[in-house]
């Protein structure tokens, strides 16, 4: 029905799309996660907290794995070298997120000091650990990544851990934690009032401005300091200086995406206590904006190779045949939208300020 | 193959085979010792008639290993093809022979190139489309024994159940079910390595040999995220059975919502 190459950007697009509302559900969460032991101080503030993201954390969960499952079934290639290049950090990610759950459960089970102090580092681990892997694999993309195919398509990796950790990537984490720092702050100062609240808002204060200078750094990085690889019109891989802006000038509608990003941040940064709505649809802005910036700018590329150029995977030649895009097409216009509307309407039902009152009303029942 | 590796059945029958219900596969002499057999039965479960035969696996590694020479041949068109200056008459004939290519990668793990195996590679090859027969036989009757002992065990709370002194009374059929917590976990898991196991030696049967389907990470990244998860879940494990613990004793009484069993003894009678 649609021919091939109609249908990789369209996954594409999807893509993205899916990786967008992970970091806008999933990233509020993880945001009070990793606040959750400087910004509350005492028991009850924390179980506020953490019950603002209770109902709706694991429901968060299913964009990142649907964002996953995509990238699985859209690009398989791209997978299969991806989850072996990044074994290490994403091996590393997984056991930092065990805390998370069981933060959330095993921290009420005991009432001791020293037993829910300890499960509220736990959820920290869990939260600020993901966050800062998750952008040092999107910077790594930038940086290009020791792989070369045979001739099955097999990838054959040969990376460390210690190698992924460089400047640019190392930012990116920095800004990936900054981004949800001020998204949890933002949200969470939606439903809650009092002292919790003010703390709350000079934490999106702190998250944005973290947010704002890495990622203009990072700009700056992209255009003076690094090489960027380009696809050129005879379907050659090659390196160019500042090769990661070029997509800028042959789209220069490209540019809304980053200005989005920075202006959403700043937006966030100067009304966070003013109007707390206006700053948490700022920072979803800032979301959005910095995905489209990261995917745009890669594109067409996703995974490319330091030691064998003409290796780098594409949206192009890491894609499934267009038999099976078709069919997850199908698939995909039933079900995103079934799950964004009973997403949306999980969020309806449960909206409201949580109060120290209300945690203390339903002492047995809350986390 | 599954099938035949499963019941353990070397030669082809005449149909309606036999079932081999217990015995000790030899897979050096590719026989069964001591087996215990019910004639027809095999014959029937897995045709569903009394005149389909079920093909053995001496027949199915012969005929595998027709289909490695066909491989051979449909590899070396694969390479002619990829060249870029393969002929129409090349390009037909790789179409017909295709489907066997999968038998042909089947070779790489003796030689690179395929298209040179030697005889000697070609049988071991075709001697690697067995699985582990021992294994499967076993862990096949494992699984349905821990079926039919649950079927036993829930057949016989029915029973228990349907009889004038409460179920609460009988301690047998309580400890009896205690004793067979496990048994389900054990089916399954069974049930696994047969479905697993019984696969090999492909990834995508007939398309995707096993050992080109892995990636190339080293034994040394495998046993890091393996201990990793042995050592978490371990630990885990010592944490929720504190908890479970604890709160079992507690009990639901201890909630003090006067719904609970305790808290009706400690009441007064009024």
């Amino acid at each position: 029905m649609f021919d091939l190459e109609t249908l990789q950007i369209t996954w594409w697009v999807l893509i993205c799309v899916l990786f967008v509302s992970f970091m806008l559900t999933n990233g509020f969460d993880t945001g009070i996660g990793i606040i959750l032991p400087f910004a509350a101080k005492t028991d009850t503030e924390r179980r506020i907290l953490i019950n603002v993201l209770a109902p709706h954390w694991d429901g968060n969960q299913v964009w990142l794995v649907l964002a996953i499952g995509a990238v699985f079934a859209a690009w398989p290639v791209i997978y299969g070298t991806a989850f072996s290049l990044f074994y290490f950090p994403l091996m590393l990610t997984l056991f930092c997120l065990f805390f998370r759950p069981l933060g959330f459960d095993y921290r009420g089970k005991i009432d001791d000091p020293r037993w829910r102090e300890f499960w509220d580092w736990g959820i920290f681990v869990g939260s600020a650990f993901p966050t800062f892997f998750l952008g040092l694999i999107i910077g790594n993309l930038y940086i290009g990544l020791p792989f070369s195919m045979d001739e099955f398509h097999r990838a054959h990796v040969s990376t460390t851990f210690i190698a992924l950790f460089n400047p640019f990537s190392i930012l990116s984490g920095i800004f990936c934690t900054g981004l949800f720092i001020m998204h949890g702050a933002s949200y969470s100062a939606l439903r809650t009032e009092d002292t919790l609240n003010v703390s709350l808002t000079r934490h999106t204060k702190l998250g944005s401005l973290i947010a704002f200078i890495s990622f203009v750094l990072m700009g700056l990085m992209l255009w003076q300091m690094m090489d960027g690889i380009i696809l050129n019109a005879d379907n050659q891989v090659a390196s160019v200086k500042a090769g990661w802006l070029n997509n800028y000038s042959t789209h220069p509608n490209l540019i809304f995406a980053p200005t989005a990003g920075l202006l959403g941040l700043a937006i966030a940064y100067l009304f966070s206590a003013k109007s707390p709505l206006l700053a948490f649809f700022s920072s979803c802005l800032a979301i959005i904006g910095a995905v489209i910036t990261a995917s745009g700018s890669l594109f067409p590329f996703i995974v490319p190779s330091s030691i064998s150029l003409q290796d780098s995977l594409t949206i192009f030649n890491g894609s499934s045949s267009a038999y099976a895009l078709t069919v997850m097409s199908w698939c995909a216009a039933f079900f995103v939208p079934v799950i964004f509307i009973y997403t949306a309407w999980c969020y309806k039902k449960l909206w409201g300020k949580l109060t120290a009152r209300f945690i203390q009303e339903n002492d047995h029942s809350l986390y | 193959m599954k099938l035949a590796a499963v019941e353990a059945e070397w030669e082809t029958e005449e149909a309606p085979a036999a079932f081999t219900l217990f015995g000790l596969p030899d897979r050096e002499a590719q026989e069964t010792h001591y087996a215990v057999r019910i004639p027809w039965l095999l014959g029937i479960i897995a045709t569903r008639s009394i005149d389909t035969e079920v093909k053995g696996i001496k027949e199915l590694v012969a005929e595998n290993e027709k289909k490695i020479r066909e491989g051979i041949h449909a590899y070396a068109l694969l390479k002619s093809l990829k060249s870029g200056n393969a002929s129409d008459v090349e390009k037909e004939s790789f179409d017909q022979i295709k489907e066997s290519l999968g038998y042909g990668l089947l070779l790489k793990k003796y030689t690179d190139n395929v298209v040179d195996a030697t005889e000697e590679q070609i049988r071991l090859a075709s001697l690697d489309t067995v699985p582990n027969v021992p294994v499967l036989f076993w862990a096949f009757r494992l699984m349905v024994a821990s079926g039919s002992w649950m079927l036993l065990v829930f057949g016989l709370a029915f029973i228990y159940s349907n009889t004038k002194k409460h179920i609460s009374d009988r301690p047998f059929i309580l400890k009896l079910a205690l004793i067979s917590l496990p048994f389900p976990w054990i089916a399954s898991e069974a049930g696994w390595i047969v479905a697993e196991m019984g696969r090999q030696p492909w990834s995508i049967a007939g398309i995707l040999p096993t050992n080109l389907s892995t990636s190339t990470l080293t034994a040394d990244d495998l046993y890091f995220s393996l201990t990793g998860l042995i050592g978490f879940y371990t630990l885990l494990f010592v944490v929720e059975m504190f908890l479970m613990l604890k709160y079992t004793r507690l009990g639901p009484s201890s909630l003090h919502t006067g719904r609970y069993h305790f808290e009706k003894l400690e009441k007064p009678e009024k």
